[in-house]
């Protein structure tokens, strides 16, 4: 039948076998026997193949006369915009995010500035005006192709340093003319009194507010340097926007940083019926594994909730549960559905001869400049990592070392090339930093995660589409009172 | 004596680079400043730096102030990059009036705008013109008063498309018309854009824009537009540039689904027909497959491609909703049409001069050859 080793990925739901193909990026449903055939030919089994009826092999010989199952691979691993790089480099940088402050008002356990992180460390040093206004003369410089400028303030805690901030949007504001300028912060909420919210309106500040839960949990992980909790500042004050600043109080985000070892219920409940954040958008994220051997295991009640959160989502893509029911926690699980997978899974001719797997960011297009004038490719990234320093205000990027974030590939060459979910890997540089080099060791340890959650999507995804969910247009397809799963009918 | 009037333009990018690379062919001016807003980046950047091309020794500048100083007359220009005309171009334009400043327009600002343009530059005793898509000189003046048949032509008819915006077709259009009256013929143009008068031929006209005729009047307008012109003005040979693209990219980015092309494809027939692509790297059999697949969509063949500098930046186009492109150095464009250089439809560079010469010279050879063969 099949002489070579196709390239593809076999997998499986409750109602269907599929393969998703590498070169061709489509997923394709198939029949069992057809499955059954390419996942022993995929496990190098002998004399697979012979329970084949006619269908089955006009099935497979119709797939091979389209182009699907080749066995080609790419021959380099190179990200596509290595040859261009000067080109992004001086035109399409997009958002700065100045590190206003190394200081701040808490002392978060889990804070990438505390001592569980080897990224860096609080201290009472803070960006100068002049080196504020040179990265912004180089946002300038450096985005002649972008056609929206992103100025974000981060810290510490950035609003400690409001009259910086201040200078920062006045100079901005004058030498940014003709272009939409955005200004953004990520704040703990402590600091916003009114006056300062009429200020970040009036300059059409996004912020988002990092707050973690109700107050038991938020004051858990979330402490002033007194060690008192902080929820109750927080909440205070996000109440006094919505009160005074209605229409501000609705363009504004919440970040939850979940601790998995927390009860994701009640953090749930809150974010759904507290009337002061109900209607807030929720980002949320966990607790960071970069820079520290502290890795944070959760407890189990914690994944069954959220299982079952996302299990709503999913019933409420096809219509079996009500959106309303859905948790904000879960949303997520949908969006990746849509964003990464679907929007992702476009047909294409073959692989490329040179190509990168999917993960690294561009490293250009945003960018995070240091109280000392550093660049770093973004905010998570550790400031004592040489590798991580794409640059300086002073003396511009350094190439070499974007290029080796980008092509992080590089380091598994071989390992890349032969994986079935080169497409879809989601590896950056942080997560193989040593701080000395970039780890291919780390990098392998981290291959078999990728690929898991990858089938995993391969599997909700199929799964949804046989109940008739639609990602183009969020509707329901066909009916789907056949389906075996239903809820708060 | 030099009459003519010194000229700005504001707010420059890769829009109005033509005027600066073409200036032989318009009349009237010297430019004289190169004028963008600091957020776009350009301020101290050569001029060629909007489109990827050889420095040509002209410095773009921001300071519009200090430049209104130096020029009779601004023109305020079409330009790529998403601006607040309300905030940011209209100030200029009533600060260059009231400095008793000439004022050209090629953007399309709304009515309530225009009109206050207009009293303004009227109270200040200056000149305003407004490129309004050819409307001023559209020589057909009501669709009832024309036939329903097409009309065919005698001129040489060339073609100027693309695969989309951003493909360098204007600077194709202007070098063929440049080259064509050097050796000494008559061009009659129609250009992919607006605000061509500017270099002495006809802006797209406005009527292929107009929601309010329907698809089929168009083309008809369309061909008794050209027949028009080739009546009044006697030409040797018409070059039409045909605006955006042929298809679709994806979902998303229809590219206007090549809307123009197919329709200016149905009222006039080309003789030779240049297409212009965006950069990739393309295998030397896909440009006889592209021509066959024209051949199949529009009913004629391409005569040579040109490859541009911009790449298609998928990502980033599906991100911004709009077509984003990565500006490359024109040198490796070279590279890549030297490589081609023997295939049997030739490849240029148009922001090579040689190959702006050679386009020309291999469409002039194209439409001789047809003057050995004649229809009965």
């Amino acid at each position: 039948m099949i002489k070579h080793i196709p390239f593809i990925h076999v997998f499986k739901t409750c109602g269907g076998h599929y393969f998703f193909d590498v070169n061709r990026n489509s997923i394709l449903r198939i029949s069992k026997p057809v499955y059954d055939y390419l996942k022993s030919k995929l496990e190098g089994l002998p004399d697979c193949g012979t329970d084949l009826n006619q269908e089955d092999v006009e099935t497979l010989t119709q797939l091979i006369s389209e182009g699907f199952l080749s066995d080609k691979k790419v021959s380099e691993i190179a990200n596509p915009i290595n040859d261009y790089i000067e080109y992004h480099t001086c035109n399409r940088l997009s958002m700065l995010c100045l590190q206003t402050t190394q200081q701040c008002n808490f002392r978060c356990s889990y804070c990438l500035y505390s001592d569980n992180y080897t990224n860096r460390k609080h201290s009472d040093r803070k960006m100068s005006i002049e080196t504020a206004k040179k990265g912004i003369d180089f946002l300038v410089n450096h985005s002649s192709d972008s056609h929206r400028l992103y100025i974000a303030f981060y810290g510490g805690e950035p609003l400690l340093e409001l009259d910086f901030i201040k200078h920062c949007v006045e100079y901005a504001e004058e030498i940014c003319e003709g272009k939409e300028l955005v200004f953004s912060m990520t704040t703990n909420g402590s600091l916003l009194n009114e006056k300062v919210v009429r200020y970040l309106q009036e300059h059409n500040f996004q912020i988002m507010v990092s707050l973690d839960g109700p107050k038991d949990i938020h004051d858990s992980n979330r402490k002033f340097i007194n060690n008192k909790g902080t929820f109750d500042k927080v909440i205070n004050n996000l109440k006094m926007i919505k009160n005074k600043f209605p229409e501000y109080y609705s363009g504004i985000a919440i970040n939850a940083v979940i601790d998995t070892r927390n009860d994701l219920e009640s953090i749930n409940n809150f974010f759904m019926n507290d009337d002061n954040v109900k209607d807030v958008y929720l980002n949320h994220s966990f607790i960071s594994d970069f820079y520290t051997d502290n890795r944070v295991t959760g407890q189990e009640s914690f994944y069954t909730f959220r299982k079952y959160e996302v299990f709503k989502a999913f019933l409420s893509k096809i219509n079996r549960c009500d959106k309303k029911h859905v948790s904000p926690f879960a949303n997520s699980d949908l969006f990746f559905l849509t964003e990464c997978i679907h929007k992702q899974l476009k047909m294409t001719d073959n692989l490329l001869e040179k190509a990168h797997p999917g993960g690294p960011c561009s490293a250009v297009e945003r960018l995070f400049m240091n109280v000392d004038g550093d660049f770093y490719p973004c905010e998570r990234v550790s400031e004592i990592s040489e590798t991580m320093r794409i640059g300086n205000v002073d003396s511009g990027f350094d190439i070499d070392k974007i290029l080796k974030l980008i092509n992080i590939g590089r380091l598994t060459e071989e390992e890349c090339k032969q994986c079935w979910a080169f497409r879809y890997c989601n590896l950056c540089a942080a997560s193989v930093d040593t701080l000395s080099d970039l780890s291919a060791e780390k990098k392998l340890a981290l291959c078999k995660s990728v690929r898991e959650t990858i089938e995993g999507a391969f599997i909700d995804y199929c799964t949804l589409k046989e109940c008739g969910a639609d990602f183009d247009n969020g509707e329901v397809l066909k009916n789907t009172t056949d389906c075996r799963w239903s809820l708060y009918e | 004596m030099n009459n003519k009037e010194r000229l700005m333009i504001y707010p420059y990018d890769i829009q109005s680079a033509p005027l600066i690379t073409h200036q032989s062919l318009i009349k009237n001016y010297n430019i004289t400043a190169l004028v963008s807003p600091n957020g776009w980046g350009l301020n101290e950047k050569d001029a060629a730096f909007v489109y990827g091309g050889r420095p040509l020794g002209i410095h773009i500048q921001s300071d519009f102030e200090g430049c209104l100083d130096f020029c009779d007359t601004v023109l305020f220009a079409e330009h790529d990059q998403a601006t607040d005309v309300k905030k940011v171009i209209l100030p200029k334009i009533k600060k260059a009036a009231k400095q008793q400043k000439n004022i050209l327009c090629s953007l399309c600002p709304n009515n309530e705008i225009k009109e206050e343009i207009s009293q303004l530059c009227s109270s200040s005793n200056v000149h305003f013109k407004h490129f309004d898509y050819g409307k001023e000189v559209f020589y057909v003046d009501k669709l009832e008063s024309i036939t329903r048949t097409l009309c065919s032509f005698e001129t040489p008819v060339v073609f100027v498309m693309g695969a989309s915006d951003k493909t360098h077709k204007f600077e194709i259009q202007l070098a063929l018309r440049d080259n064509f009256i050097n050796m000494g013929y008559k061009v009659s143009q129609i250009g992919s854009r607006n605000g061509c008068e500017i270099f002495g031929f006809h802006s797209f006209p406005w009527f292929m824009r107009s929601t309010s005729i329907n698809e089929i009047d168009r083309i008809i307008l369309f061909n008794h537009y050209v027949k028009q012109i080739e009546l009044r003005e006697n030409p040797d040979i018409i070059i039409i540039g045909i605006p955006g693209g042929i298809s679709p990219f994806s979902n998303e980015l229809h590219n206007n689904f090549g809307v123009h092309a197919f329709q200016i494809s149905q009222a006039v027939k080309p003789d030779a027909v240049i297409f212009s692509l965006l950069y990739a790297d393309f295998s030397p059999d896909y440009f006889q497959s592209l021509s066959n697949k024209i051949n199949h969509k529009f009913g004629y063949e391409i005569n040579c491609f040109n490859l541009s500098n911009n790449l298609f930046d998928m990502n980033a186009s599906v991100f911004e909703k709009r077509f984003m492109y990565a500006k490359l150095d024109t040198g490796l464009v070279d590279n890549k049409t030297e490589y081609y250089r023997k295939l049997q439809i030739p490849v240029y560079n148009i922001l090579n001069s040689q190959d702006s010469n050679n386009i020309s010279r291999h469409i002039f050879d194209i439409l001789s050859s047809y003057g050995n063969r004649e229809l009965a």
